[in-house]
């Protein structure tokens, strides 16, 4: 039992990841992108081929799964400079299902449907952790998760945050005042590319085994739950809506009872939380944060030279 | 004529193929590009209207089914089964609209699109709870013992998709082109305010919109169903493909989902053939198709260029 | 050499052509004024000029440089700021941060920021030192427009006047050398353009060239050094107000041609 309900927390905290990237994206850009399994996915795979065909280690897999996943960030990020709305989510999901149809039929490298087994665990002072060591996982993963808030958080607060919600608010006045959006939207869509790879990665290494059905659209929309369940436009709401989002999910097994629940449940709930959500409460259980740049500034860096 | 070094008859052969498919994704297609031209929307659920649909035809066919009754009997309770399918999807875009879309019509954009993302992910699971995952074979109403033509195949329900995508193609033009219901959808499509200004009850011709538009997806999920079978996650990759044909043509534009749809199917059959793309990547043409015009021509091939006002 | 000129500028939209090969002057200093019926094209050729639109053919140089096919960002960059006809202000924004956003490129001026998204993240020094620099330069321009007491307002809840305010306030930040006004004083009443008009000349002392379209008559006669006047695409006439305003086809463009 509290072995399963540490599973649930690394799981979590995987998600988590990934969500905080997609609320980059979505919540403080705005920009909806139904593709964040796909870079999990290309986080994923990139970590189990390097790990087992390449016999790397997996601190430098897990970067440089973060670096390839930006980089078709980047990729998909380009479109974004033409596309707008439905467009643009209509696009990212058609390249999520692209990246799926790819891994399963690239068998030399992704081994096809089957996916890839026996991913070594990674080595941390010296000892090698497995699927068994939940508590060490934990540990780790919520070191990550941290990161990745703290990280968003410097974004958000800077002046890059302020620009960020100027496109969000306005992408033709943004322009015409200087700023260069494009630049800013592949940034935003980059970022969270590379959190969801960084994810993706953790989920590799502490699963051991990949396999492509795992990353689905499915997955996308749970993610995208977390972020619109909590809040769009606030992390720590993410964060809410990532705890929530699994816990709700693994509800039934936690209780004992999922043989009696069907599996469709599940999404079914999914489903209803976007509708509710959207028709009864769109700014999420906690809402979004607005900050005040101009108080930022102030307090953090005028005062600061005193 | 020889392209590609494909022998004549073949080429015939995957051009009847391609056809057959683009008539699927145009009548689906029009359903989408319909509710796009008047509420700037994707209905993403429409994949799921028609799934549910083709799930009443074909209950209702499979009570009914009974081979030792003749061919007109055979006929006649499919015909039946297809208006059923056609009033089912109709009734079901209906609700959706007005539960899940229209206490969102003046929320920010991205709202009705998750709203409807959420309605088609409840509408595939609950088919798969009460359905069952196992796909369900929808017999043909007739011998589908295919016919030589010049060398290639054709198969009666492969002429049957090309007449129904056709007279149901054609119908609909008449319709909004000729008819005061069709002015008034094209109205309404053009500036929702003044249209209500001018008397148009524009919730009725929301509804109505989707009622056509889910009705002849309804007609596609039932032609599909015959070849592929019935199952709970038929309609997402078909709407998907349908939305790009949309994409493709013009969205918003009816002829253009038409046009779409035929280009799609044939570039979808003859990127298999020609280019030797494998059959397990042939849905990557889709959606790299969908990216690439989305990238070249936004507003598709039969649309003008616009940009946002300001 | 004008600042900004145009050569043969032109706009189709499928058939119809919104702005008919046109030239325009603008002087280093001057207040110019764009007149012209509903649908004479005036707000197309903002547009064009600032990069949110581009010309069907033609050309638009600025400080002898050609922008044509520069992108919005680099148009403001150079030195050309705007605001729009049916305000675009960053509405869930405070007014505070509508003017800091005007001054996002600008760290230390007139540099363009060149800061490395590390620097961001790390909250480097010379971060800090353009943040700093954008903050006081917001104070500037809201004591200019007296907006300071609302600073802390979200732009939504300005009253109309102090919006339009507001928007000029935001261009005015990015330090343009040029400022385009698309009918600043639309749903005014005659205390505010009167206020207007004066504002519109202190930014013109201030060494910003303006050009401005307006509908409102006594605001345009009464500040501007030079009237340029469309109708339907096309320039009909040009020249000091009063020239304009005895012109024969201005009058029959505005009143419609009369029976001799």
């Amino acid at each position: 039992m509290l072995n399963f309900i540490l599973l649930i927390f690394i799981y979590i905290g995987i998600y988590a990841i990934a969500a905080l990237g997609l609320n980059l994206i979505v919540g403080y850009t705005g920009l909806l992108s139904l593709c964040q399994a796909g870079f999990l996915a290309i986080g994923a795979y990139t970590t189990a081929v390097l790990m087992t065909t390449c016999h790397m280690g997996f601190w430098e897999s897990m970067i440089i799964s973060g670096f390839i996943a930006s980089l078709f960030g980047i990729l998909i990020g380009i479109p974004t400079l033409r596309l707008k709305g439905d467009y643009l989510a209509i696009a990212t999901l058609g390249f999520g299902e692209i990246v799926r149809n790819v891994i399963l039929n690239w068998d030399s490298v992704t081994k096809g449907p089957m996916g890839i087994n026996g991913i070594p665990g990674p080595s941390i002072f010296g000892t090698t952790l497995s699927s068994m060591d939940k508590p060490a996982w934990i540990v780790i993963i919520w070191i990550f998760v941290a990161a990745t808030y703290y990280f968003i958080r410097r974004i958000i607060r800077s002046r890059v945050g302020r620009a960020l919600e100027a496109i969000r608010e306005d992408e033709i006045a943004a322009s015409s005042m200087g700023i260069n959006t494009a630049k800013y939207k592949i940034g935003a869509f980059t970022t969270g590319a590379f959190l969801a790879g960084i994810a993706g990665s953790l989920f590799a290494a502490f699963n051991q085994s990949v396999a492509p059905l795992t990353f689905d659209f499915m997955m996308s929309i749970m993610i995208l739950c977390m972020a619109v369940l909590g809040g769009l436009g606030n992390s720590f709401a993410t964060i809410v809506g990532a705890v929530i989002i699994v816990l709700a999910s693994e509800l039934p097994r936690l209780m004992g009872i999922s043989h009696i629940i069907p599996p469709q449940l599940n999404q079914i709930l999914f489903g209803l939380i976007l509708v509710l959500m959207m028709i009864y409460r769109p700014q999420g259980i906690i809402g979004r944060i607005k900050l005040n740049y101009a108080k930022i500034v102030k307090e953090e860096i005028l005062d600061l030279e005193k | 004529m020889n392209l590609f070094n494909i022998p004549s008859n073949e080429l015939l052969q995957h051009l009847i193929n391609g056809l057959t498919l683009g008539a699927i994704y145009s009548l689906i297609a029009l359903g989408y590009t319909m509710v796009y031209g008047i509420l700037k929307f994707i209905n993403f659920a429409h994949g799921e209207i028609l799934m549910v649909g083709t799930y009443a035809g074909y209950y209702f066919y499979f009570f009914l089914y009974d081979p030792s009754k003749g061919a007109a009997y055979t006929i006649g309770i499919f015909v039946a089964a297809l208006v059923i399918a056609m009033i089912a999807s109709a009734i079901l875009g209906v609700l959706i609209e007005k539960i899940a879309y229209k206490p969102l019509r003046k929320a920010p954009r991205l709202a009705p699109l998750l709203s409807a993302i959420g309605v088609s992910i409840i509408l595939a699971n609950l088919a798969a709870m009460f359905f069952g995952t196992k796909s369900k074979k929808f017999e043909y109403p007739f011998d589908n013992t295919s016919i030589d033509i010049a060398g290639s195949s054709i198969t009666p329900n492969q002429i049957m998709i090309l007449a129904v995508g056709l007279i149901m193609m054609a119908g609909l033009k008449l319709f909004v082109d000729r008819t005061r219901l069709g002015k008034a959808m094209r109205a309404t499509s053009q500036n929702q305010p003044v249209a209500a200004l001018m008397g148009i009850n524009v919730n009725l011709i929301i509804s109505l919109t989707f009622a056509i538009g889910s009705a002849l997806a309804a007609v596609a999920g039932v032609l599909i169903a015959l070849e592929y079978k019935v199952y709970p996650t038929m309609g997402t990759m078909a709407g998907l493909k349908a939305f790009i044909a949309a994409v493709v043509g013009g969205i918003g534009n009816i002829s253009g989902a038409m046009l779409g749809g035929l280009i799609l199917g044939l570039l979808e059959t003859f990127g298999v053939v020609i280019l030797g793309i494998p059959q397990g990547l042939k849905d990557t043409i889709a959606f790299s198709v969908l990216i690439l015009i989305l990238l070249l021509r936004p507003s598709g091939i039969l649309m003008k260029n616009i940009r946002e006002k300001v | 050499m004008p600042l900004l000129y145009t050569q043969n500028l032109r706009r189709e939209f499928g058939g119809v052509i919104a702005v008919a090969d046109v030239d325009i002057e603008i002087f280093k200093d001057s207040i110019t004024g764009l007149i012209g019926p509903n649908g004479a094209g005036k707000t197309t050729l903002f547009n064009t000029i600032t990069g949110l639109d581009f010309p069907t053919s033609g050309h638009v140089f600025f400080k002898g440089d050609d922008i044509t096919e520069l992108p919005a960002y680099k148009i403001t960059r150079s030195g050309i700021a705007r605001t729009f006809q049916n305000i675009r202000l960053f509405k869930e924004m405070t007014v505070f941060e509508n003017v800091m956003i005007g001054r996002h490129f600008r760290g230390n001026n007139p540099k363009i920021v060149k800061n490395r998204f590390l620097n961001f993240i790390l909250g480097r020094i010379n971060v800090k030192k353009e943040e700093k620099d954008i903050y006081e330069n917001s104070i500037k321009w809201l004591n200019f427009f007296n907006l300071i007491d609302l600073r802390d307002e979200y732009a939504k809840n300005l009253p109309y006047g102090k919006q339009r305010e507001l928007e000029i306030a935001r261009a005015l930040a990015t330090e343009p050398e040029i400022l385009f006004l698309d009918e600043p004083a639309a749903g005014m009443n005659p205390q505010e353009t009167d206020r207007l008009m004066n504002t519109i000349k202190r930014i013109r002392d201030l060494g910003v060239t303006v050009v401005l379209i307006e509908h409102d008559m006594k605001l345009v006669m009464n500040i501007c050094d030079k009237i340029i006047v469309l109708n339907y695409g096309k320039k009909i006439a040009e020249g000091t107000p009063s020239q304009v305003q005895n012109n024969k086809d201005v009058i029959e463009a505005y009143l419609g041609k009369t029976d001799e």
